[in-house]
């Protein structure tokens, strides 16, 4: 099985800034870089997105900028 | 209060007693409501009852350095609290309600009386801490071996069992919980499953499609226990 498309959480957290987010963002990507995901080959593929409650994109980040 | 009848009861343990062992536990019987995320026993504090589910699940919860693990899941298949019967009075874990129902619960101290003095009771229960005891070391030989995905399914599937119904009122940041990995690492696990057909994730909701292909993705680490439980209680 591959990962195809948007997995999608509707399950949000309250972040103070958009420093604060930033950092969860990466904090999130590298754990899951590191959890055995089987359906993804190749983490450097995605991006790992966000909206705010309205569903408006508020950051996009290719997960080799977690790095 | 009219008594609890035997033949009322939902817990496959209760009811797989005899009439006169199910006597000798009836009168200290007692009715709870099992609320989400109640904790029935404190870890590594004195266990005051047993609880025999009725409806719903209690999951046996280890620290880990990120929160709390499930261990183990208890159903009305089951007894939580057995550490009590063999003669330890805490726990090193917590029991939680990870879905609401009701338990049957007794004082600790009478149902220790209770399986010490009957046979038949010890019969049965141990057969259940048996079979726990494969549970759990299944759940270790699924966290060894598998990824993320599989023991989503293999998860889903001992919930499915002991729920009885196809919808699984289960949120993301729960069995992110459960399975003590991030939530989105369960987003992505849920999304491969849902891809596969095998579930149907809303809202705070799955639905499970296809217990085939969930129980073949859990590899062998998903059923083992079931079926080990299924041949202890048929031999009566």
């Amino acid at each position: 099985m591959a990962v195809k498309g948007l997995a999608v959480g509707h399950e949000g957290d309250e972040l103070p800034n958009d420093a604060a987010l930033r950092e969860d963002v990466v904090e999130n990507a590298r754990a899951l870089m590191q959890t055995r995901i089987g359906a993804v080959h190749n983490w450097f593929d995605c991006t790992f997105q966000v909206t705010d409650e309205a569903g408006h994109l508020v950051l996009t980040m290719p997960f080799s900028e977690a790095l | 209060m009219s008594p609890i009848e035997q033949k009322s009861v939902r817990n496959r343990l209760l009811a797989a007693l005899s009439p006169d062992d199910f006597a000798v536990v009836q009168p200290h019987l007692e009715r709870v409501q099992m609320d989400m995320r109640r904790i029935t026993i404190e870890q590594n504090q004195p266990i005051t009852h047993v609880y025999f589910i009725e409806r719903g699940i209690t999951s046996i919860l280890a620290d880990a350095d990120e929160g709390r693990v499930e261990i183990g899941m208890i159903g009305p298949e089951g007894l939580a609290g057995v550490s009590v019967l063999l003669g330890v009075d805490v726990s090193p874990f917590a029991f939680m309600v990870q879905a609401e129902g009701e338990a049957l619960r007794v004082p600790a101290a009478a149902m220790r009386t209770a399986y010490r003095q009957n046979p038949g009771i010890t019969a049965v229960i141990g057969r259940f801490i048996h079979a726990l005891m494969v549970q759990t070391a299944q759940t270790a030989y699924a966290n060894a071996t598998l990824n993320v995905e599989a023991r989503l399914a293999r998860w889903i599937l001992m919930t499915h069992d002991r729920l009885g119904r196809d919808d699984l009122p289960l949120t993301h940041d729960f069995m992110s919980m459960m399975l003590a990995v991030r939530r989105p690492g369960v987003t992505t696990a849920t999304h491969v499953l849902e891809g596969a057909s095998m579930i149907r994730a809303t809202r705070g909701k799955i639905t499970v499609l296809d217990r085939e292909k969930l129980v073949d993705l859990a590899h062998n680490t998903y059923g083992v226990a079931e079926a080990e439980y299924a041949r202890l209680m048929a031999t009566g």
